[in-house]
């Protein structure tokens, strides 16, 4: 039960940290609009839920 | 208007910040592997052994060569295999060029290449949120005139912490 939580716990840490690595480019550093925003948290979330699955957690 | 006293400093850590964050992201890419252990020891039995036998050849009168020191077990076992290959191509030295090829350019696999920057994005992706709350830090410095030297409030600490983190700002229409 404790490796599964650990390891659902660590994914969902992984989208969120990689959602929000994408998204601070996007938002801050590009200056993007809203919707270019909102797509790039999107794609960093589903890379980092990637990265994970591939077994190369960050 | 507040003074401006102080804003290079202030601009100067920002910048010497992002620079290590790009340096330590970078180191820990290309992390060298851990050397074998005991292998420093094996070399210095070997060399020991080999300069006592030597001493003893050159000394005149005909004595016996001393009798080689007891050697560590890893000098006397079988070399090791040798490592496999690793993923980062920045360790590979040149390959030789194939016959009639011209210059000998160092070749990177495109596979190696591949396989090295998918770690390096997957060592890095996690980790460039960190770079949001020093942005965050250095905005409200300016804001307030300050250095980097007093810190911030909690509230403002919580605050920078959601923006860069929670998804509903990122994913919310403002």
């Amino acid at each position: 039960m404790a490796p599964r939580i650990h390891r659902i716990a660590g994914a969902a840490w992984c989208a969120l940290a990689a959602g929000a690595s994408l998204g601070f480019l996007a938002r801050d550093l590009l200056g993007l609009p809203q919707p270019w925003v909102a797509f790039g948290w999107s794609a960093g979330a589903a890379l980092g839920l990637w990265l994970v699955r591939r077994g190369r957690p960050p | 208007m507040s003074s401006e006293r102080g804003q290079a400093t202030v601009e100067w850590t920002g910048l010497m910040l992002m620079v290590a964050l790009a340096l330590g992201g970078l180191a820990a890419a290309v992390r060298p592997a851990p050397a074998a252990p005991e292998l420093g020891e094996a070399l210095a039995e070997r060399i020991a052994g080999a300069a006592a036998g030597a001493a003893a050849r050159e000394e005149p009168g005909g004595a016996a060569p001393l009798a080689s020191p007891p050697r560590h077990p890893a000098a006397m076992a079988p070399p090791a295999r040798p490592h496999p290959p690793r993923a980062s191509p920045l360790r590979r030295g040149p390959r030789p060029a194939p016959p009639g090829s011209g210059i000998g350019f160092p070749r990177v696999p495109v596979g190696d290449a591949f396989r090295w920057l998918r770690g390096a994005v997957g060592h890095g992706i996690n980790r460039v949120w960190i770079g949001c709350l020093a942005h965050r830090r250095f905005r409200y410095g300016l804001r307030q005139g300050q250095t980097w030297i007093r810190p911030m409030p909690p509230g403002e600490s919580f605050g920078a912490l959601n923006e860069c983190l929670n998804p509903v700002e990122f994913l919310g229409d403002d």
